[in-house]
């Protein structure tokens, strides 16, 4: 390897910037990375705090048993479950990740701590207005606020302060990667992680460039500065962000996958080219796929919607499944090497008890379930039969919840221990709450997509209909209700112990307590 | 399979060869499913029993209300339901927070439905009867959809996408009767109509709904002498409104009009106050509604 002259750099250079070596990973960890990834972790837990609460609330108010939450109410809580839990909480966790992959995995330092600082910055202040307009009641146009609905202007400010700083974040971190390589801190192919973490970050810009199209002309709307918007035309540029934005998810859940089986049990990817395939498969049909959420919508003919909306998503399955496969068959050779004999030995000596592993499994399955009811939507003609049905959050709770909320659960139990060097608080505790959430999704899911095939409506604050709901819709709101509490409770539990870790856990720098892989559960 | 490489590391060189044969078995399974999904998605456009309706036509929510109002004066029956003979299309529209009109078909017939929404984003979803058939609905585009009824009884129609904070009260039943029921209804059609609507009566108190679609009347307050009191409401909004008097043992409503019609109610009132308000469904606790003095 050539030894290569670090360029000099304009922010860096007047300061050496403090940095210290993992004793577990052996990498370089700078100390405003550090304190920025830890910095978004805590606000994604926050916003996931908040997001679950809201979840609680509307999933007791459409369990018809209960009905907790009269529907003005209802409406405004769906509106803050939608931003918190699938905007807020997902998008701070993949700037932690982006700021993890370009700087502590390359061993290098932020592109710019400015620019870190000052994304991190304006995504706080999108994300409390955003909050403080929803629980006002004066956003109550759920998280999607298709026009003519109208909210008030601070929810589209909201909105649009908190996509500048993520489209700040994104510029950092592929600058931050650049600059790595320009330096000649990190040569060669990229590791795996950031180059997932690449195509998420592409998504995100795909995505945040696709929402600003969709949310200007609508805060001018607002305003009453122009007349109209088209609906149909607003909600493809939403769903630009919208869908794009979950497919920054499934990378960004998929990535955790990869970490958290290296962290947990030191297996890699049995094949880097087969996944790095598969994350170039997701960067191309992730956008153009958005068609689905046209596919019973006017105006729109049979063919776009087949190709745009059908054929694509059955696309888009082909990349996930090739990750799952290729994670599970990691695990798997990784513990055949250990020793593990016959078909299912390997199985026998995967430690469930450990919280990474728990996470890894359930959200590898409940992701697979949500696989196939996305599959089955996606399908122009059984579309007819789920659109806007309780089919529709059964499948995105197995995606986003089941699979890349537990996911990054797990990878967070694994990671912030290493970048706060204190102890988990409780291991066991730790992976009774993956598994607690495990149960949870699942009854809650099935329950949502048994719901679903029967007509119940999604996104109503009555699902009784004052009387006039079909007889056989209650039983699985109420099941649903139940698993709703389950993952509530757990919700609440994952908080808990990462506050507790951060604050209380034990101070140390021994490898061997913090490292994922050797920590007994 | 390979041997594992660390994902947190760069890969080993040579990585890019050629991916070995267990993961090339599973892509040919992958590749094998989609074919065979696209295989039956095609399949049952050609010959299934149930598609997505591919009938749209472009019209405004005014041009749209005009329709639906010369569907519902040439059908509508005495008892509110609008009688559709087997050959004729139906309308149907979608506004906050009501479908307009309530249809009755006859049993056993395929028909032609065209659909919209005048006002926001609304959802079309027939779930009575074990149907479970979801549209999405828009201002400006009609959907022609094509429905084969099935046995007489009332199947519940509700709104399934979020439309406003009264959006769970948006529901209908689609009625379906047999061909006696059908042949009665449309042969009285028009006998127990009122005179159209249009003109407001001499001497009633004229007001008119928000003319944006706000849900509110132009007036919070009206006053009247006692005796006959008739309210007279212009309707110049894309949603479907009524005129209705409430209180001290009172309870009539006009008759619900589209864009550019008229809804009058009348009734004997003693000194007292009273509420006139929207009866369509959300409408009144949406804030559409005054107090009325009789003195």
């Amino acid at each position: 390897m050539a030894y290569v002259e670090p360029a000099p750099h304009i922010l860096a250079g007047v300061r050496e910037e403090r940095s210290r070596t993992c004793g577990v990973t052996g990498l370089r960890i700078f100390a405003t990375p550090q304190a920025l990834t830890v910095a978004n972790a805590v606000a994604a837990v926050l916003a996931l705090a908040a997001g679950g609460l809201f979840g609680l609330l509307i999933g007791l108010t459409r369990a018809p048993g209960l009905e907790l939450l009269g529907s003005d109410w209802f409406y405004a809580a769906l509106t803050g479950h939608g931003v918190a839990a699938l905007i807020l909480w997902p998008i701070f966790f993949e700037v932690a990740a982006m700021v993890f992959a370009s700087s502590i995995l390359l061993n290098a330092r932020l592109f710019s701590n400015a620019l870190g600082w000052a994304s991190f910055a304006l995504m706080v202040v999108g994300a409390v207005m955003l909050l403080g307009i929803i629980l006002s009641g004066e956003a109550s146009v759920a998280f999607t606020a298709y026009p003519p609905l109208v909210a008030n202007q601070v929810f589209y400010l909201g909105y649009l302060v908190f996509a500048v700083g993520a489209l700040l974040a994104v510029v950092n971190f592929a600058l931050t990667v650049v600059k790595a390589r320009t330096d000649g801190i990190h040569e060669g192919s990229l590791p795996l992680l950031t180059y997932g973490v690449g195509v998420a970050a592409i998504l995100a810009l795909l995505s945040i460039a696709s929402g600003l199209v969709a949310l200007i002309p609508a805060w001018l709307y607002s305003l009453g500065w122009i007349g109209s918007v088209e609906p149909i035309v607003y909600r493809g540029w939403f769903w630009g962000l919208g869908h794009t934005l979950q497919y920054v998810n499934v990378v960004a859940m998929v990535v955790a996958w990869y970490g958290i089986a290296a962290l947990a049990i030191g297996a890699g990817p049995v094949n880097q080219k087969f996944t790095r395939i598969a994350f170039v498969l997701y960067a191309i049909i992730s956008f153009p796929v958005l068609g689905h959420h046209f596919l019973v919508d006017p105006s729109i003919g049979n063919d776009v919607k087949l190709v745009g909306g059908t054929l694509m998503g059955f696309g888009l399955g082909v990349p996930s499944l090739m990750h799952g496969i290729a994670v599970m068959g990691g695990v798997e050779a990784k513990l055949r090497r250990e020793g593990a004999t016959g078909l299912f030995g390997w199985l026998k000596r995967i430690r469930w008890g450990h919280a990474g592993i728990a996470a890894l499994t359930g959200s590898l399955l409940i992701f697979a379930v949500g696989g196939w009811s996305g599959t089955a939507e996606t399908t122009l003609q059984l579309n007819m039969v789920t659109h806007n049905t309780m089919w529709v959050p059964a499948h995105l709770h197995q995606t986003v919840v089941g699979g890349m909320t537990l996911a990054f659960m797990g990878f967070a139990y694994l990671l912030v221990p290493l970048l706060v060097r204190r102890e988990l608080w409780s291991h066991r505790l730790a992976a009774w709450q993956a598994w607690l959430y495990v149960a949870g999704m699942l009854i809650m899911t099935t329950a949502q997509s048994w719901a679903g095939a029967l007509g119940v409506p999604r996104r109503t604050a009555d699902t009784s209909y004052g009387g006039d709901g079909l007889s056989g819709w209650d039983t699985p709101m109420n099941i649903a209700g139940i698993g709703v509490g389950l993952a509530a409770l757990s919700g609440a539990l994952f908080v808990v112990l990462m506050v507790l870790t951060l604050l209380v856990g034990k101070r140390t720098d021994d490898p061997a307590r913090l490292s994922p892989s050797a920590v007994k559960a | 399979m390979a041997a594992n490489e660390s994902p947190v590391a760069g890969p080993a060189p040579g990585w890019g060869r050629r991916i070995p044969r267990d993961e090339r078995v599973f892509l040919w399974l992958i590749a094998a499913s989609l074919v065979g999904m696209t295989a039956v998605v095609f399949g049952w456009l050609a010959w299934g029993d149930q598609n997505v309706p591919s009938t749209y036509r472009y019209m405004t929510p005014t041009q749209f209300s005009a329709e639906v109002t010369k569907f519902v004066d040439r059908y509508q029956a005495a008892d509110g339901l609008v009688y559709v003979p087997p050959g004729e299309d139906a309308y149907l529209a979608a506004s906050r927070y009501i479908f307009y009109p309530g249809l009755a078909l006859q049993a056993n017939t395929q028909y032609k439905i065209w659909l919209s929404a005048t006002d926001t984003l609304h959802g079309f979803s027939l779930v009575g009867g074990g149907q479970n058939i979801n549209l999405e609905l828009a201002p400006n585009h009609v959907t022609g959809m094509n429905l084969t009824v099935g046995d007489p009884g009332r199947y519940l129609i509700v709104c399934n996408e979020y439309c406003g904070l009264e959006h769970h009260t948006m529901k209908a039943y689609l009625t379906v009767v047999p061909a006696a029921t059908m042949q009665q209804n449309v042969a009285a059609a028009g006998a127990g109509e009122e005179a159209t609507p249009g003109a407001a009566p001499a001497g009633s108190i004229e007001i008119s709904a928000d003319p944006t679609g706000a849900l509110k009347f132009d007036t919070a307050s009206l006053e009247a002498a006692a005796g006959t009191v008739t309210i007279a409401m212009k309707n110049p909004s894309p949603i479907p409104h009524d005129v209705a008097i409430k209180g001290n043992g009172v309870d009539v409503k006009g008759k619900v009009v589209l864009k550019g019609g008229t809804s009058t109610v009348s009734a004997d009132l003693d000194p007292g106050t009273y509420t006139f308000y929207c009866s369509v469904p959300g409408h009144e606790a949406a804030g559409m509604k005054g107090t009325l003095t009789v003195s």
